[in-house]
């Protein structure tokens, strides 16, 4: 700490132990890659979401990983190497997660400058889960709506016919009064 | 340890190291040649070794008393050592690994391990 820095402003030293800080502790996985696939920066969260695929590997490169997990992303990065900005909008893949789970991680890739390419990776596990338990829902509502009623059990009939007890269409009722 | 002059000799690999780390006071720590982070059974740093701090670029007074899998080690927050620490009320085993030390992947050799009824949990991080 040099303590030439003006007071309430923090000196670079501890800026950049902030800024490791934040990155460690940033729940987004994130990567720094070249063009070929060579890991200069990595974060935690993207070690942990990734650690099943990396196995006893060294992380040194990316594109081997990708290559199990999602093969076009490295055509997208390594092909057209100009081109600058988000490079794909986001593909989902699978990973095992635990023993008997897997979780679901959205991946996308930017370059942000020539050479520099940032990978990141999102949890989107609970979505996925939710997505899930909305359909389990929907198909059982639906078996239930399908189910024949019991006698007795569902809404008077009408002699119309209609369902709705004492209505029927406009037209039935006109020609009834009539 | 009666002797507290003699140098703490420990090896990564020993089948006895736990029994050993068991007995060495945590102000004697930073004498261990391998990576130690000694952790209580929510997970809290309670000990953090020079060697450790020299690789990761954290300071130890900026990690004790921080949740090690929340806070410091954030790459290791899943089932493969988190959960096995939860899980295990005894543990010792080895696992190829990567560390995000000072933001580079950094192979890693763990090796987790708790005794039954210890408050203390460890991780020895060696590189490979």
């Amino acid at each position: 700490m040099s303590g030439d820095a003006p007071p309430g402003r923090r000196d670079d030293a501890q800026e950049l132990q902030d800024l490791r800080q934040f990155f460690y502790q940033c729940p987004v996985g994130l990567f720094e890659i070249d063009d070929d696939g060579l890991v200069y920066k990595v974060n935690p969260a993207a070690v942990a979401m990734l650690a099943p695929a990396i196995g006893s590997g060294d992380l040194a490169k990316l594109f081997p990983i990708l290559d199990q997990l999602a093969p076009q992303m490295i055509s997208v990065i390594s092909q057209d190497r100009a081109r600058m900005g988000p490079l794909a909008a986001g593909e989902r893949i699978l990973i095992p997660a635990e023993a008997h789970g897997v979780s679901s991680l959205e991946i996308r890739a930017v370059r942000v400058a020539a050479g520099r390419v940032m990978v990141v990776l999102l949890d989107v596990s609970a979505e996925r889960r939710l997505a899930a338990e909305g359909d389990r829902l929907f198909v059982r509502k639906r078996r239930l709506m399908r189910r024949p009623l019991r006698p007795g059990t569902g809404p008077k009939q009408s002699p119309s016919g209609s369902g709705r007890p004492g209505t029927g269409c406009r037209r039935c009722r006109r020609s009834r009064l009539a | 340890m009666t002797n507290s002059a003699a140098s703490v000799c420990l090896i990564f690999d020993d089948p006895g190291l736990l029994e050993n780390l068991e007995t060495i006071p945590l102000d004697r720590i930073d004498e261990i040649g391998f990576g130690l982070i000694v952790i209580n059974r929510s997970g809290e740093v309670t000990g953090y070794n020079a060697s450790e701090s020299k690789r990761s670029g954290l300071a130890v007074e900026r990690v004790l008393g921080r949740n090690f899998f929340v806070d410091v080690g954030p790459c290791t927050n899943n089932y493969l050592v988190a959960q096995r620490f939860l899980d295990c009320d005894e543990l010792d085993e080895q696992l190829d690994y990567v560390f995000t030390f000072r933001m580079a992947p950094t192979p890693v050799r763990l090796r987790m391990l708790a005794r039954a009824g210890s408050p203390r949990q460890y991780l020895a991080v060696r590189s490979r």
